[in-house]
């Protein structure tokens, strides 16, 4: 399974790409990297005023800005023939939790339905149709085990079908004061991280700035990229090492290997290609 | 609230002492009747697929260990852990030792339905030799007390395409089909094809469908296209219907405009609205009115509501069919449908 990489955006707590890659060329150090509070999303506001944006979350904020990122990265309108697959361990956690929040401080009566109605998992997905303009298929996944593999598999089927003429792929996860709880008590200092890294696709080997071949060989003579060590657990983990992994392979010309774990654990080679 | 359905016996419980969530024991529970169907043959061996619609599935909603912690007390760490290890697609592949794809596709109502589109596709290209496709969910309070707090619930029994619906059930199950590419399939009679898929969002509004089904449009036209076949090839429709308002006044115009003169089906006044697993559900129901030939009534529709213009099938209803369409919309503004043709032998 090949696909073409048109773009990539990134947002997340533990910086940008940019700094990903200096960390990676400076030597990794586990644990080294700050940490801001949460992913910063206040760039949108450059993309849409405070009316349009005051009932979105913090999940679909952090998949929104990746996204418009990756469309600058691919020079791409919004309208293209495009779908959506967005693949997450959690889903939407803090809406969750905020339905949860207000079915016990005001009871089955008084829960929030607008808080029910965003924690539905397919929600981040619609609003970055809603405000793409995309009326497109569009896919939502959760699982924590092998999230990327799938939603990158989901994203294959799409195009080699020809359901669409390019995917956009979102992985996404959030931190949460419950699962930092349950983390630290399961693996102590073993702290989550959070943010949404989207990518542009295309079918095969079209031009684009990377080549991502998945279910590769791990023996492949190929730099691996491997970064959880230093921003910390998601499940989407991969995804935020895949971005890494383009620019480095663009920055070097040499491939580049990724590793998800899990049930059924994957590599993923991305080849540089000459930008388009 | 009450419930509006009686549940005599729980059909998952030999499934639910393995410290599983009620949605992934419902699940065992319908892939064991699939493969006991299909055979060990379908799997052994081979490279096995498992793609699983859920809402509540997936959904963090363990109310009581977060209302604890909330507190300030510990986390309940076995609830936790129960909700890890019952992830739908992923606790099925696990408990069968399959090696293919697994994915829990989370796109609410319609989430059956996109499971065994991507399936199909999986077989079509051949990425996998079976895929075990289908959905599940449980009822639980969560999203119970959501729908409810939606003003979409009916404390009646639901009346789909019914000029006096007045909104829907809640229902929960699972249902699962084996997958194979058709000359696999012929070892064991198929009891039925899956012809094509469409699928497409609205990008409209967050919990209403678009006005004139602007997704369900191209989801459905997609459908026909990636089958094969036109309007006039399908004999019957079963539909989304939940018996709410705007649902079925977006739904049944569409069907009537591209769809004309179509028997339709509307199965959830049986099984109120399994969610995730709705999709699944009905594509069964509709395997199965192929196979048997004949649509069960509409149960909850006798009057004609003139802004929906599809009328369900009262009575039980003789179609001599080859082929049909099981359509689903969802929150999100998504719809799918789905279409299926009558295979070699009944499916049970």
């Amino acid at each position: 399974m090949r696909l073409s990489i048109l773009g990539t955006g990134l947002v997340a707590d533990f910086g940008s790409i940019e700094e990903m890659v200096r960390h990676v060329e400076d030597g990794l150090r586990p644990g080294t990297l700050p940490r801001a509070p949460e992913a910063d999303t206040s760039p949108l506001s450059g993309h849409y005023s405070p009316r349009e944006l005051r009932r979105i979350d913090h999940f679909t904020r952090m998949c929104l800005l990746a996204a418009h990122r990756a469309l600058d990265v691919a020079a791409l309108e919004s309208d293209e023939d495009m779908a959506i697959v967005l693949a997450s361990g959690y889903g939407p956690a803090h809406t969750t939790f905020d339905y949860l929040d207000s079915i016990i401080e005001f009871g089955e009566a008084g829960a929030s339905p607008l808080a029910f109605s965003h924690s539905v998992h397919n929600i981040p997905a619609a609003t970055v149709a809603m405000l793409l303009h995309l009326t497109c298929p569009s896919m939502s996944l959760c699982q924590a085990d092998g999230p990327v593999w799938a939603g990158l598999t989901a994203s294959w089927t799409w195009l080699a079908e020809g359901r669409a003429r390019r995917v956009l792929f979102i992985a996404a996860d959030e931190r949460t004061p419950l699962l930092e709880d349950v983390l630290n008590r399961v693996r102590p200092g073993f702290l989550p991280c959070e943010g949404a890294v989207a990518f542009v696709l295309g079918a095969g080997d079209k031009a684009g700035y990377a080549v991502l071949e998945l279910g590769v060989a791990p023996e492949q003579d190929a730099r691996v990229v491997d970064l959880r060590c230093s921003y910390g657990a998601s499940p989407v983990s991969a995804a935020f090492d895949l971005a890494v992994a383009v620019e480095l392979a663009q920055k070097t010309t040499q491939p580049v290997l990724v590793h998800e774990g899990g049930r059924e654990p994957q590599n993923m080679l991305v080849e540089p290609q000459d930008a388009p | 609230m009450l419930p509006v359905f009686e549940v005599p016996e729980v059909w998952s419980a030999p499934y639910a002492k393995d410290g599983l969530t009620a949605s992934a024991a419902l699940l065992l529970c319908a892939a064991d009747e699939a493969l006991r169907r299909a055979g060990p043959q379908s799997i052994a061996g081979k490279r096995v697929g498992v793609v699983i619609g859920t809402s509540t599935g997936a959904s963090l909603d363990f109310l009581d260990c977060y209302r604890r912690w909330r507190s300030g007390g510990e986390p309940d760490l076995a609830a936790i852990r129960r909700y890890g290890r019952s992830n739908p697609a992923v606790m099925l592949a696990r408990r069968l030792g399959l090696n293919g794809p697994a994915l829990t596709l989370t796109n609410a109502c319609s989430s059956g339905t996109d499971a065994i589109g991507l399936g199909a596709a999986w077989i079509r290209l051949g990425l996998c030799h079976t895929v075990l496709a289908g959905g599940t969910d449980a009822l639980n309070e969560i999203s119970y007390n959501g729908f409810a707090r939606l003003m979409v619930a009916s404390p009646e029994p639901c009346r789909p395409f019914d000029l006096k619906r007045a909104g829907l059930n809640l229902g929960e199950g699972a249902a699962v089909l084996v997958l194979e590419a058709e000359g696999e399939a012929r070892r064991v009679q198929a009891c039925g094809y899956i012809l094509g898929y469409g699928t497409c969002s609205d990008a409209h509004h967050l919990t209403a469908p678009h006005p004139e089904a602007r997704g369900l449009r191209r989801a459905l036209q997609d459908c026909l296209d990636h089958s094969g076949i036109q309007a006039g090839d399908v004999g019957f429709v079963n539909v989304h219907g939940t018996a709410t308002a705007t649902n079925d006044a977006v739904e049944g115009p569409l069907l009537a405009e591209m769809l004309p003169g179509i028997p339709v089906s509307a199965t959830k006044g049986f099984t109120g609205h399994a969610l995730g697993a709705a999709g699944a559900i009905e594509a069964a129901f509709v395997l199965g009115c192929l196979g048997r030939g004949e649509l069960p009534p509409s149960r909850g529709f006798s009057v004609v509501d003139r802004a929906v213009q599809a009328e369900p099938v009262r009575e039980r209803t003789c179609v001599d069919a080859q082929n049909a369409i099981s359509v689903s919309l969802a929150f999100g503004g998504l719809n799918a449908a789905l279409a299926l043709s009558r295979g070699d032998s009944p499916c049970a």
